[in-house]
């Protein structure tokens, strides 16, 4: 229920989830003008969560993201003009064009790199939740990733050290695939491939603090990131989060499957006859359009002023497209730059 | 000349060593070649789909069950998909896989196959670019073969399992698609045994992999300009056939060597020291060796391909030291 959140915040939200969207939306128009170097995943179908849980934080706390982190970027409040070029490997980029989409960082932001290695980041982050105690800040740290780490080494340690100490950190495991069936073994990408049915039963066996999370319910992301939050300030130590969210059909490759988001579907419930097949990403499985729905009926905004904040944000993004297409590709002599010892 | 592509060739060998002998299995079952590549691998899985262990994304599980599977009984090619992903798995790679047939006197072995997809290969940034051959020939008991050409594939798996030693086969994101630039070699590829590819006078270039296709590239732009080289596959990196490449300087006294692995410690300067030692005289001029400079691999295009090891390059330094 987004009735936790005030007025303005939950203006706010939407925006940072349109954000999101419409920044996707431009890479995957980039990809097929075949302007993005290697293959990219996008957020698509998460927004709530990124930006539920980033709204709760404050700007001393770490967040570190994978391979999908275009969305955790912007939710923190990253400049979508250097998002975009550093996507498309140019000058302008937040990493001069030398991370590209698997490593997206916004350090200034306390966001200090994205790891594309599955689990890579969960130890890291870790650190950063020790780094934060022993230096007696009052922060937190966030580390958001997919339901596949669940499978690799890495987590589990990752996990047992974070629980052994007390950590201050909050584990968001999205499990973008909540729909398919819980089967140990399927063995594919995109499907659960745990030996245990629910991927909460793992850490709360381990002394953490575990909730199942709707990945539609923008309120319920922010209540439980705040409290979670809140505790791992006060000693109580880390939380797992499994957030819940529907596998957008255009994921295994970009392409927009179900279209440009046309935001005017939250109040006519239309799904546009090309789009039948995948109609239950309209009706339910949107957050974005399920986000304004809510609003919509509790009063929030009007159909207007949804429109207009889509408006606002579509401008931003288009001049997110030219800074990133206008940028130069980094000099040469950058590409010894940066590393030791040159 | 029929022109096969290495990757269909690749994905015959696997099937004709699974076909022989049912002991072969495949753990991992990420696949041979990229998504594009898919349709030529999809055969191969479907006819051998009960003998693909499908794995969750658990490199060092998996790769240390290659090794248990291989001491019971079985032959498992463990398909690790990228390149980078190996480093998961380096602890059951580098430290129990090659020291158990020693550990145990020579009484157990550990006939396992690792594969992985490694290299640059062309935006993969820093953490899907690895090129770990050369940590891997650091590793003392495994065994590293690289083939690159159609017609080498099939027989260098087969004396890979028949010799019942851990093997990491390093293939190369980029090779699926290409074709034999020049006819198989007489007689069949043997582990430890490189191949001249094509015979010259005037310069000896060294490759591997898909720097060996680089290479042969390189020759034929040579030779338009009237420079004749000498293109050596070395096929398998341990063992390293240091005799054929000593034979090839002796006569050309000139060497390049295109390696995509960074300056040191790498697969060039291995071969560069063979000029320190055993071949020591035999150069007129200083070696030559292309390597990807000690930097992780940037994203941007332009940045990527200017640090590469590309045929221009390679043919650049066969011109200086004919020259
Ligand atoms: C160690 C490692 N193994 C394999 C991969 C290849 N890979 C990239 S994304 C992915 C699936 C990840 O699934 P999940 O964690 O659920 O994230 P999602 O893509 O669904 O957000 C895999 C296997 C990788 N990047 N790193
Ligand atoms: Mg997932």
């Amino acid at each position: 229920m987004i009735s936790v959140l005030s007025k303005d915040e939950c203006l706010e939200a939407l925006r940072k989830m349109l954000m999101i969207r419409r920044f996707e939306e431009a890479c995957i128009d980039a990809a097929h003008e075949n302007k993005v170097p290697g293959h990219f995943h996008v957020y698509i179908g998460q927004e709530a969560t990124g930006v539920g849980v980033m709204s709760t934080l404050d700007r001393g706390d770490y967040v570190h993201s994978t391979h999908r982190n275009h969305g955790h970027l912007i939710a923190r409040g990253a400049d979508p003009n250097k998002a975009l070029a550093e996507i498309l490997g140019k000058a302008g980029g937040y990493a001069g064009g030398k991370a590209g989409t698997l490593h997206g960082c916004a350090p200034d932001l306390n966001f200090p790199l994205s790891s594309g290695i599955v689990a890579g980041i969960l130890p890291i982050a870790v650190g950063t939740a020790y780094g934060l105690r022993v230096r007696k800040l009052p922060n937190v740290s966030v580390v958001f990733f997919g339901d596949g780490a669940m499978e690799e080494g890495a987590a589990y340690e990752a996990l047992n050290l974070a629980a052994l100490w007390k950590l201050p950190i909050l584990f968001v495991c999205e499990n973008n695939t909540a729909e398919v069936d819980r089967r140990p073994g399927g063995g594919q990408y995109h499907a659960p491939n745990m030996s245990i049915i629910e991927l909460t039963d793992l850490p709360r066996i381990m002394g953490i603090t575990t909730q199942i999370v709707d990945g539609l319910d923008l309120g319920a992301v922010w209540t439980a990131a705040r409290d979670a939050r809140n505790r791992a300030v006060n000693g109580e130590g880390p939380t797992f989060f499994e957030v819940r969210t529907h596998t957008w059909p255009g994921g295994q490759w970009p392409t927009l499957i179900t279209g440009r988001t046309d935001i005017s579907h939250a109040w006519t419930n239309e799904v546009p006859a090309q789009y039948e097949k995948n109609a239950n990403w309209f009706k339910r499985n949107d957050p974005v359009l399920s986000v304004a729905r809510e609003m919509l009926k509790l009063g929030i905004a009007s159909n207007a002023e949804i429109e207009g904040i889509d408006m606002r944000v579509r401008t931003e993004i288009d001049s997110a497209v030219k800074f990133a297409n206008d940028s130069p590709f980094p000099s040469l002599e950058s590409a010894l730059e940066n590393v030791w010892p040159h | 000349m029929e022109q096969t592509m290495f990757g269909e060739a690749k994905i015959k060998a696997v099937g004709d060593l699974m076909r022989d002998d049912e002991r072969v299995v495949i753990i991992g079952g990420a696949g041979f070649g990229g998504l594009l590549h898919s349709k030529y691998v999809k055969p191969l899985f479907d006819e051998f789909d009960s003998r693909i262990l499908r794995t969750p994304i658990a490199e060092l599980g998996f790769c240390g069950m290659g090794i248990g599977a291989a001491i019971a009984g079985l032959y498992p090619i463990v398909t690790i998909g990228t390149g980078s992903f190996a480093f998961e798995a380096w602890p059951q790679i580098c430290n129990e896989a090659p020291n158990i047939t020693y550990m145990s006197g020579g009484q157990v072995k550990v006939p396992v196959m690792f594969h992985a997809l490694v290299g640059i290969r062309i935006s993969g940034a820093a953490q899907h670019s690895a090129r770990p051959q050369a940590m891997l020939m650091q590793v003392a008991g495994l065994q590293v073969i690289a083939p690159s050409r159609a017609a080498d594939v099939g027989p260098l798996l087969k004396a890979a399992r028949d010799s019942e030693r851990p093997t990491f086969w390093v293939d190369h994101s980029l090779l699926f698609e290409e074709t034999d630039l020049y006819p198989p070699g007489k007689a069949p590829p043997a582990l430890g045994k490189a191949e001249v590819v094509r015979a010259g006078k005037d310069v000896t270039i060294v490759g591997y992999s898909i720097d060996l296709v680089r290479c042969l590239k390189a020759a034929v732009e040579l030779e338009k300009e009237g420079i004749d080289a000498e293109v050596i596959d070395l096929r398998t990196l341990t063992p390293l056939d240091w005799e054929t490449v000593c034979e090839s300087v002796g006569k050309t006294g000139r060497l390049v060597v295109a390696d995509e692995c960074y300056p040191s410690a790498s697969v060039a300067s291995e071969i560069a020291s063979i000029f320190a030692d055993k071949g020591f005289g035999l150069l007129k001029k200083p070696a030559k060796r292309l390597n990807f400079p000690a930097v992780p691999v940037p994203l941007s295009p332009p940045l990527e391909m200017h640090l590469l090891p590309t045929v221009g390059k390679i043919v650049q330094a066969a011109k200086e030291l004919v020259a």
